[in-house]
């Protein structure tokens, strides 16, 4: 057995243990060993995941799933990353950081009570749960174990690589941002659960230690919310820069399930907070919705590994999604079943009857929320149910995310200002300026200059069909995000007079809360505008043309009967004040960091023939050289290599493709007295592998220079880049970005007969989506450091 | 006497069930057992089933390889495949294939397709003509279709 297995199977042993003593009832004497096995559980976890991310520091191709995820020629920041490309090293990462949260329960003069232990023993179970997921699908599988036709002793020279998409900076810390803050919600729910079956046990009756679930929650709570945003911005940001299609969201079913326990997330720290103001209040549905973060991470889990559901990420697909499935169904059903149970044993009281107050306006807006975590639920689940049982394929696309919750987000943003401004003593003004934004938004919504300000695009195949509710909501204008976005500025302003003469603890705090709340009114308008009035513009330019202007055209489309007298969506041009510039254009390869890596690898031209000439036993030898010519025949493809020790002629696959000047390894068996191409006889290097590296990071790149011009004025200048790599092609856009717009040019595809297919776009507003991104990030740090501390009733 | 907030439960509860009433009714299918549906036309699922149409017909085949949440598909169905003289075109000339990706894996794997949209163009033995890995523009497209529709031979020499 490996290392890394021995240390899962340990983690099982001591994680069981721990489990098993904490069942057990309490007793003095063996709350050390207690200890000793649960420091065991998380440091064996820690030390695996450590050393799979040795593994992959070193490149150590044995390993199947370094093999599978790294290249020996990335920097180490893409190799480290390579530990979370893939399903075994997630559940790895996780089961280690559920484990940790199980050690940090240990902390404090808490960790005697009943309810903290109970607290750690879910934590605990859960983390074994994980732990048990990893072993059976072990990170640490060999690709002798992986492919039985491989000789053991033989090394693969690089591995699979990465998706050429997957290798940037954001992309790489997304994944460990992301479970970061999936592992933050499992002692909110673990507190959850336990609070909800002891007070229900007890009649509803809650003691101090019960309180725990809040204090040491809430903060966990914050964790979570705060990474994941960070980890969906960066998600954002990767897809906007790299997938070339300007957007930073699709709707794509991975992303909505990522966004569901976020949502959720939103609504638990919300209902949270109310609940520790009066602990009467949201003493069921608190819990639940905070339980349910935990289960949404889980079914977010599911979609992506699972195979049942389709979307892009879906190419990760592993063998434990029954497992996963399993644990969203029980992590959904124990809180809920609870919950229930305490509904009905808690005595009823008598609720003030107006209609409106802070209550109730607080449990509108949940409501609301929960609304629309339903809406992205179902936009994603409904499809794989009903081609369970149809086989008929729904389109559920991003027109209908946009269409069912448009409403409910404006609504969610009007309530968003009322809560900020609501005072009790000033009740009839803030509610008057709530009517008035209210009425704002409402005319807001039926101004339309032109049809491009519906919120739903028609000329979308997809909404061939337009029932009538749809093309209702479709037909809302977006400048209907204006109103409720300064309601929200607004608020904020209202709301900080309230704490001028507040501590400056206080303040810090309330800056955090104003600070959220003015980021999602940013971002807000950053995603309506941006989405809705980017002008994009399809150009073609040549590369042979350099200097060249073109104006750029508009496409428009109408419905109607077209020049062949057919019926359907026809397409025209409008010419428009926008004009893009060709300033040079070239096509060259990139060998990336292949030649540095292999400079360590193999022996050097000189170093080879003195092995030949003292007659080494060795059968197989590896060559490092320059290629200086290559020629193809029939049966083989010669190759010089040349180094400042000589040259050295590799004969290969005839289907080998080489370019000239790479630094290349060969690797292969010498053949003595051989007649080479110069006519010289030498030895020849009879080649079963000319190095993988270079092919790995070698790509080929087409790069346009291009400016943007509006009117006489440039707006934007830039390189514009395709890149073809070995497993994949890669757009990589100019983006060229200010406070009021975005101008992102991109290469559609490939120079085909000299022909450069460009696309631009303007895109208006959009960095005002990142600013939101960050107050937003920056509110919940400040919250988190400025916590509240003695409030509690 | 209900209190507000048992109101607004049950207002959330039937707006909930309505919408989700409605959604199911409401919402487009793409595809059935036999066809996909795009620029209003008739694609075949499968490979198998296009070439055996296409054999008979003795028409080229396009086989486009393309998945719901692909937004370069999405341009492709609004501007190229949408567009009159195209839509004439496949109509009349082609028989058509449309790979969903995510759900036909088999002929994804069979055809070697990384990643969407992708084109393939076969006569109508099935012998590949030429592919179009990514997205192309309209005016390009139109000229592929028009050179395939004439090396394939079929109808129209």
């Amino acid at each position: 057995m490996s290392i890394g297995d021995a240390l899962l199977s340990l983690a099982l042993l001591t994680g069981s243990a721990t489990a098993a003593l904490l069942v057990l009832p309490h007793q003095e004497k063996l709350e050390k060993l207690r200890r000793a096995t649960l420091v065991l559980f998380a440091s064996s976890l820690t030390a695996a995941f450590i050393l799979l991310l040795y593994y992959f520091a070193i490149s150590d191709f044995r390993i199947f799933y370094v093999w599978k995820f790294s290249s020996s020629a990335y920097p180490l920041y893409y190799k480290l990353s390579g530990a979370l490309a893939g399903q075994e090293g997630t559940l790895l990462f996780w089961a280690m950081l559920i484990a940790l949260s199980a050690l940090w329960l240990e902390r404090g003069e808490e960790r005697k009570l009943a309810f903290v232990k109970q607290t750690q023993l879910v934590v605990v179970a859960l983390g074994l749960y994980f732990t048990f997921l990893t072993f059976l699908q072990s990170p640490f599988t060999t690709i002798y174990e992986a492919f039985p036709d491989i000789p053991v002793g033989y090394l693969p020279e690089d591995g699979n690589g990465l998706n050429p998409l997957l290798l940037d900076p954001w992309m790489a810390s997304h994944p460990f941002t992301t479970f970061l803050g999936y592992a933050g919600t499992t002692i909110p729910f673990a507190g959850a659960v336990v609070y909800l079956f002891t007070t229900a046990r007890a009649g509803g009756v809650e003691g101090a230690a019960q309180r725990l679930w809040v204090t040491k929650g809430l903060q966990w709570l914050r964790f979570a919310w705060l990474f994941s945003t960070i980890s969906m911005a960066f998600g954002g940001i990767w897809a906007y820069k790299t997938l070339g299609w300007g957007g930073f969201w699709a709707w794509d079913p991975v992303e909505t399930a990522m966004l569901l326990p976020w949502l959720m997330l939103t609504a638990a720290v919300h209902v949270t907070l109310e609940h520790r103001r009066d602990r009467t209040k949201y003493n069921v549905l608190a819990p639940i919705l905070v339980a349910f973060s935990f289960s949404l991470v889980v079914y977010a889990t599911a979609v992506t590994r699972s195979g049942i559901f389709e979307s892009v990420h879906a190419f990760i697909a592993g063998s434990v999604g029954k497992y996963i499935m399993l644990l969203v169904g029980i992590s959904f059903a124990v809180p809920l079943a609870l919950g229930l149970w305490k509904y009905t044993r808690i005595p009823r009281r008598e609720e003030e009857d107006e209609i409106i107050n802070r209550t109730n306006i607080f449990y509108a807006a949940i409501l609301v929320f929960l609304i629309t975590i339903f809406i992205s639920f179902y936009g994603i689940t409904f499809p794989p149910i009903m081609k369970l049982i149809t086989t008929q394929k729904y389109a559920i696309t991003k027109q209908f995310f946009n269409l069912w919750l448009y409403p409910f987000f404006l609504l969610m943003l009007l309530l968003i200002g009322l809560g900020l401004h609501y005072r009790e003593s000033r009740k009839a003004e803030v509610l008057r300026d709530f009517f008035i934004f209210t009425l704002f938004t409402i005319v807001a919504a039926f101004i339309k200059p032109t049809e491009d300000y519906n919120i739903v695009d028609y000329t979308s195949f997809i909404s061939a069909s337009k029932p009538l509710l749809y093309s209702t909501i479709g037909e809302i204008s977006s400048l209907s995000v204006v109103p409720p976005a300064f309601y929200i500025f607004y608020a904020s302003i209202e709301r900080w007079r309230f704490f001028a003469s507040a501590s400056t603890r206080r303040k810090l705090r309330e800056a955090g809360v104003i600070a959220i709340h003015i980021g999602v009114a940013l971002i807000a308008i950053g995603v309506v505008f941006s989405s809705m009035f980017t002008s994009e513009f399809s150009v073609t330019l040549n590369k042979n043309r350099i200097g060249e202007e073109k104006v750029l055209a508009q496409a428009v489309f109408h419905e109607g009967f077209g020049k062949l007298g057919t019926w359907g969506v026809h397409q025209g041009e409008v010419l428009t004040d926008y004009k893009i510039k060709l300033l040079d254009y070239k096509e060259y390869v990139d060998y990336g960091s292949a030649s540095r890596v292999n400079s360590k690898r193999g022996m050097s031209i000189q170093e080879f023939r003195a092995a030949i000439a003292r007659g080494d036993a060795r059968s197989e030898y590896t060559v490092r050289g320059t290629v200086s010519r290559v020629l193809r025949g029939e049966h083989a493809t010669f190759i010089k290599l040349s180094d400042e020790s000589g040259e050295l002629w590799v004969a290969a696959d005839p289907s080998l493709r080489v370019p000239i000047g790479v630094e290349a390894v060969a690797r292969g068996v010498p053949l003595r007295g051989v007649k080479t191409p110069d006519g010289a006889t030498d030895v020849v290097l009879l080649a079963n592998q000319v190095s993988d590296t270079i092919a790995q990071a070698f790509k080929k790149v087409q790069l346009a220079r291009v400016a943007i011009y509006k009117g006489k004025a440039k707006i934007g200048e830039g390189d514009v880049k395709f890149e073809v790599y070995k497993n994949g092609d890669a757009r990589r856009p100019l983006i060229d970005r200010s406070l009021v717009r975005d101008v992102f040019v991109v290469l559609d595809s490939p120079t085909y007969q000299g022909d450069l297919s460009i696309t631009v776009r303007i895109k208006p507003l959009i960095n005002e989506i990142w600013l939101g991104v960050i107050l937003f990030v920056l509110g919940i740090v400040l919250c988190i450091f400025y916590e509240a501390r003695g409030s509690e009733k | 006497m209900l209190k507000t907030r048992k109101i607004l439960t049950i207002v959330a509860i039937v707006a909930v069930l309505v919408f989700a009433y409605y959604a199911a009714n409401a919402t487009p299918v793409i595809s059935d057992q036999n066809y996909t549906y795009i620029a209003e036309l008739e694609w075949y699922n499968t490979y198998d089933a296009g070439a055996k149409a296409a054999a008979e017909a003795k028409k080229p085949l396009i086989v486009y390889f393309w998945t719901i949440w692909c937004v370069y598909c999405e341009k492709y169905h609004k501007e190229v495949f949408s567009r009159e003289d195209i839509r004439e075109i496949l109509a009349q000339d082609f028989v058509r294939v449309a790979i969903d990706m995510d759900v036909n894996k088999e002929d994804t794997r069979r055809f070697n397709v990384q990643a969407p949209p992708h084109v393939i163009f076969m006569t109508s033995e099935g012998e590949i003509i030429t592919r179009v890995p990514g997205y192309m523009p309209a005016d390009e497209f139109k000229e592929v279709l028009l050179r395939v529709k004439a090396s394939a031979g079929g109808a129209h020499p």
